[in-house]
């Protein structure tokens, strides 16, 4: 009231209606903190997601051009038994390349396990595993054993988390392999892991790269893939590209390997941005609604302080900031708010699954979603407090005072 | 420039709901320290002769001068600032702003020209409000008090920049005779110490005690009546 006279009378305006301020304080309050709470949710699932997949997944694999004979099927009858030919030279080309950080050759083999009375089929990834562990991070996925064990251990065989709940074997139990040719072999489990992925955790083992080859049997030095792992992740297309047209080879980059994974992560940040829109939207047109109440009850002071010499600018400041302190106020409260909600739900427990690694509720805390919340927050007073405003500063005094 | 206003040839119109005529080539001046009057019946124009000298209605032809300075022509905004400087308000249904003190509505017209540190525009609000005998009343929400005392409280409102004319639209039409009189003599005194008012009145006893009134009859003056001049 004393300094800034417009501002003062904005205050007044506030405190003088206190529920009418209180409820558009709690709107936008109410519409920052639950953005904040939907969107740290969201982003903590996506980023799981993208862990899981970036780590399950080379960010290029190179597969052999089946060319025209696409439709081929293999002597195995499986989809992927064709060789990279000349693999070595291809390794030693590949690893030159200076965004490449590891290479590793891959000999995939579908197969059927059995243990006991329980029978899955199963893809077989025939590794190095030493190589291997450089292109995914198998390492930190391990829930028991270490991957690195299988590389002395020559019937070793490494189970997703979910395959060796199926065939109900743990550490140290022995599975069976049975190739769709007929040729069988018997492995020892040395390690379970979990990606978090359950088309990978339920379907996936890893075991030595000899150990295929005389399954399927194939000659040394070929491979039926090469998985890649670049230094800049980001550089996964044009790389796979750029391998496949100089080698002959068919190149596959991470987020085409993904591509459903990615459509839906797309489809949760559409559908958070909508549902929290929609939640601001409505606090915006709670805002509208009072601060449009309030001028058309204020007319008669709008009158006077123009009569006492207000510009029209200092009466749609007087409004707008009305406007700005509810924006500014619910949205820290909101912010808090939203933060709090946040913390609650990363404690929550989440139902146990086959299909997700996580104990509780992912939740992803980014000042940059704080930020966005606040500004959406501003935003959504200011914008319905303008087109009043702006009719109370274009207010004839006159109009008033004749009456 | 002995003039505070100086108005010539006002015409003004009104467009709805049919075309008529309220004013009709008015021209009037005022000196400084000079208390009048204009008279009227309701309906005779009095009100809108009052809104056009007061520069809240720019809807007129002819020309309007205050201190010297043309108001004809000027932007809204630069009439706000004006009036702000140089006119203070007195209405006949007080227009207090509600949600606030008496002494806050004092001062708001004193922190809007900020010539003053708001201390001292509190200081002098108050010594304003205790002239007329609402220092008292100086915490209370003007919304509180009678209608004798927030009008007292405007005219306090309307001095607290030093205007250099006060106008005034029927400023004891809605308060009882013993408040009347209180505000009739709040007026002399202002007049008695220098000040330049205009009021508009339908009040014999009020033209009594100006220096000067004029009647308006059917958007003319018509005539002039020597006041209680000293």
């Amino acid at each position: 009231m004393e300094t800034f006279v417009n501002l003062g009378i904005a205050k007044v305006h506030l405190v003088s209606r206190k529920r009418q301020s209180f409820i558009a304080l709690t709107g936008v309050a109410f519409g920052v903190s639950l953005y904040i709470l939907l969107i740290s949710f969201m982003e903590g699932i996506n980023l799981y997601l993208m862990d899981s997949m970036l780590s399950s997944t080379p960010d290029v694999q190179l597969l052999a051009n089946t060319g025209n004979s696409k439709s081929e099927v293999g002597p195995s009858g499986n989809i992927g038994s064709d060789f990279i030919k000349n693999t070595e030279v291809l390794l030693d080309h590949i690893r030159e390349d200076k965004n490449v950080l590891a290479v590793s050759p891959v000999l995939t083999q579908q197969c059927i396990l059995f243990s006991g009375p329980v029978q899955l089929n199963v893809r077989l990834d025939g590794v190095k595993i030493n190589e291997e562990m450089q292109v995914l991070k198998l390492s930190g996925k391990m829930i028991s054993g270490n991957a690195s064990d299988l590389a002395y251990k020559s019937n070793g065989i490494l189970l997703g988390k979910g395959l060796a709940d199926k065939l109900n074997v743990g550490m140290g139990g022995t599975v069976t392999a049975f190739t769709p040719e007929g040729r069988m072999a018997q492995f020892r489990v040395v390690g379970v892991f979990r990606f978090g992925l359950g088309f990978v955790d339920n379907t996936r083992a890893f075991l030595n790269i000899g150990s295929v080859r005389q399954l399927m049997p194939a000659e040394p030095g070929q491979a039926t893939s090469i998985h890649i792992r670049l230094k800049d992740p980001d550089k996964s297309k044009e790389m796979a590209e750029s391998i496949s047209s100089r080698y002959g080879v068919k190149a596959e980059d991470w987020a085409t390997s993904n591509a459903s994974i990615l459509a839906t992560v797309t489809a949760r940040n559409v559908l958070t941005y909508v549902v929290s829109l929609a939640l601001l939207v409505v606090a915006g047109f709670g805002i509208y609604n009072i601060i449009n109440l309030t001028i058309t009850s204020k007319m008669k002071d709008i009158a006077i302080l123009k009569s006492i010499g207000f510009t029209g600018r200092d009466i749609a400041t007087v409004f707008l900031s009305q406007c700005l302190v509810i924006g500014l106020i619910g949205s820290a409260i909101g912010a808090l708010a939203g933060f709090g909600f946040s913390e609650a739900l990363s404690r929550v427990s989440f139902p146990s699954s086959e299909t997700v690694s996580f104990s509780y509720f992912p939740v992803s805390f980014k000042a940059r979603y704080y930020l966005i919340g606040v500004f959406f927050g501003v935003a959504t007073s200011l914008l319905p407090g303008l087109l009043p405003s702006i009719k109370a500063s274009g207010t004839d005094p006159l109009s008033i005072l004749r009456r | 420039m002995n003039k505070v206003l100086i108005a010539e040839h006002l015409n003004k119109y009104f467009h709805e709901p049919v075309e008529s005529q309220v004013l009709h080539d008015i021209s009037l001046s005022l000196d400084r320290s000079q208390f009048v009057t204009v008279m009227g019946k309701s309906g005779s124009g009095k009100s809108s002769l009052m809104y056009v000298l007061a520069t809240l209605d720019t809807d007129y032809d002819g020309n309007l001068f205050i201190c010297g300075e043309r108001m004809t022509g000027l932007t809204e905004n630069q009439l706000a600032q004006f009036r702000n400087r140089h006119i203070g308000f007195i209405f006949q249904y007080h227009y207090l702003l509600p949600e606030f003190t008496a002494l806050q509505n004092v001062m708001i017209p004193g922190l809007k020209l900020k010539h003053k540190s708001s201390a001292q525009v509190r200081d002098d609000a108050m010594a304003l409000l205790e002239q007329m005998q609402m220092g008292k009343f100086a915490e209370y929400l003007s919304s509180k008090l009678s209608g004798g005392q927030q009008q007292r409280v405007a005219i306090a409102r309307a001095l607290i920049n030093h205007p250099d004319i006060i106008m005034a639209d029927e400023p004891t039409g809605n308060l009882d005779s013993a408040n009347t009189a209180i505000i009739f003599d709040i007026f002399r005194k202002l007049a008695d110490e220098g000040n330049t008012i205009i009021a508009i009145t339908h009040d014999m006893d009020f033209v009594r005690k100006a220096d000067a009134g004029f009647e308006i009859r059917d958007g003319s003056l018509s005539s002039y009546i020597e006041g209680a001049k000293k």
